[in-house]
């Protein structure tokens, strides 16, 4: 009778295991290992395409070019600024207006599927022509673009470094002005024949591709939670790369906190959309992801288009709209260099780490559950203490090499 | 008799939450139902495809049927963001194209078998780590 006792008790452990997931590694007290080895970024690293260095040279200088705006004064740098982890730091960006939306840092674009808040983009080389056509942000026109590529010396060599297209010249001899406004531009481009408009479109989306390629290029992997992992894949953690609150604050993220389940894989964000509860202002509703979905299927730079050059077409056309879960619902962002690109949120509503997370933890001025749609945001009651642990982790994803990207 | 029981019931338990396999077979009243993932194992946010079998059972008669596939995460009260894209091999042989699960956890695989007069649903349930 106590033999069998002890085997059911056996069989219960083992079955409890199981159930849990626990791994039969070794076990530290002070810190889960196997919990972190579950992240992907620890397992697998996604391999990235070689960047192709004619493109990212030319989108480089695109990216860095305020003639790329109708005003002239504003590039992709004026909000994605390389000191700035490639933000602006604002609450939301001033271009030709005054945006809606928090410039995100634009380090590690290349494992995305979905680009922007609200995922309006499903390629990096499509996101990178909106802005430029977005009257609140450059507010420029294509074959504008195109007249200031083709009339540039260096750029127009640059071009044709990167792409063989050459039929869409024939907008240098569509009068001598350089630069037409929102209305010549609309009714030069309407009378055009298809086949002209195709051949802009083609030019233009290289652009797109080009300065895509120099956004390809900006990698952020040299933070001490990088070091961190490094050490811990070998199974020898180095207590010297995080001290005692840096390891609370991670069980914090992967254990009471959750924060993994959204911010997992290497540029810890699942880089999809969740309904995190932030109360929207009334007189200036977001539908986030919803609004993102529509738009992205009615996008002619999305890759369902005929320019597109990378297969998420499947996965895009058959997007579910339903309202019920996708209304404000935002993409989780990366928390690499978080402690940089303050404000946060999608409409930068928080100034600082601690009323980001004061938010999760106590939910007191929370927007209504979606009783319809996703219910994973439960206030998470952290203490003081342990707020303080899991920003002394987050100070960790800080890269130490910030800005170095652009000496090579 | 009794301890035997227990025991049985703990294995049963212990491999039910353990599988990883890439078939699995179950049945609703009426049908068998078999999948396969491809690939093999589910990588979180990575689209994957079934192959799938439905088979009516010996007694059934109704032989005309229609298949639909969704997945849910019921702790989340999420299903997935994208529709699957079902295509029908043959009489009961099936692809779909298009799963994708975008989150860690506990989701539930449902093939819901619609004929003249009823919808069965069989479920899977797949942990993703």
């Amino acid at each position: 009778m106590k033999k069998n006792l002890v085997l059911i008790g056996s069989l219960l452990i083992i079955a409890t295991l199981t159930y849990f997931g626990i791994s039969r590694r070794p076990q530290n007290n002070r810190f889960k290992l196997n919990r972190l080895e579950l992240l992907p970024f620890a397992s697998k690293k996604k391999t990235l395409e070689p960047i192709e260095e004619n493109l990212a040279i030319l989108g480089r200088r695109l990216f860095f070019d305020s003639r790329v705006s109708r005003s002239g004064k504003i590039s992709c740098a004026s909000c994605h600024q390389p000191g700035k982890a490639w933000t602006d730091n604002l609450k939301t960006p001033i271009a030709i207006d005054t945006g809606s939306r928090n410039t995100p840092s634009i380090y590690n674009l290349a494992a995305n599927r979905w680009f922007f808040w609200d995922g309006r983009a499903d390629a990096l080389w499509s996101q990178a022509l909106h802005p430029i056509e977005n009257p609140h942000e450059m507010g420029n026109h294509r074959i504008n673009v195109l007249k200031l590529v083709f009339n540039d010396n260096e750029l127009d060599s640059l071009y044709r470094n990167a792409f063989d297209d050459r039929a869409s010249r024939f907008i240098l001899d569509l009068g001598n002005d350089l630069f037409l406004d929102q209305e010549k531009a609309d009714s030069l481009f309407a009378t055009m024949s298809e086949a002209q408009k195709y051949m802009v479109n083609l030019s233009f989306s290289n652009i797109g591709k080009a300065i895509a390629e120099f956004e390809k290029s900006l990698i952020s992997l040299n933070s001490k939670f990088d070091l961190f992992l490094a050490d811990s894949k070998s199974n020898e953690i180095r207590t010297t790369v995080f001290n005692a609150k840096e390891i609370q604050g991670l069980q914090i993220f992967l254990g009471k906190g959750n924060c993994s389940l959204c911010h997992s894989g290497p540029n810890l964000s699942d880089g999809e959309f969740h309904y995190i509860r932030l109360k929207q202002n009334p007189l200036g509703l977001d539908s986030g992801r919803l609004g993102g979905i529509q738009n992205l299927k009615k996008s002619e730079w999305s890759s369902i288009g005929q320019f597109s050059n990378q297969d998420n077409s499947s996965l895009t056309k058959n997007l579910k709209e339903s309202p019920l879960t996708t209304w404000g619902s935002f993409k989780t962002p990366s928390l690499r260099n978080v402690s940089l690109t303050a404000p946060y949120m999608h409409d930068g509503r928080f100034n600082t780490l601690k009323e980001v997370i004061d938010h999760y933890s106590e939910l007191s001025v929370a927007g209504p559950e979606n009783r319809y749609g996703e219910s994973i945001i439960k206030p998470l009651r952290l203490t003081e203490y342990e707020k303080m642990c899991l920003i002394s982790f987050l100070l960790t994803l800080e890269d130490n090499k910030i800005g170095e990207e652009l000496d090579n | 008799m009794k301890f035997k029981s227990i025991i049985i019931f703990i294995l049963v338990f212990s491999a039910g939450c353990s599988l990883s396999s890439s078939k699995k077979k179950a049945s609703s009243t009426n049908y068998n139902v078999q999948i396969t993932t491809i690939p093999k194992k589910i990588e979180l946010n990575e689209p994957f495809n079934i192959d799938l079998e439905v088979s009516p059972s010996q007694t059934n008669r109704k032989l005309d049927f229609s298949v639909h596939v969704d997945a849910i995460m019921p702790a989340h009260n999420h299903g997935m963001t994208v529709i699957p894209e079902i295509v029908k091999v043959d009489q009961k042989h099936y692809y779909v194209k298009n799963m994708l699960f975008h989150m860690k956890g506990d989701w539930l695989l449902q093939v819901f078998i619609e004929n003249s007069d009823s919808t069965e649903v069989v479920t899977y349930s797949f942990e993703l780590l």
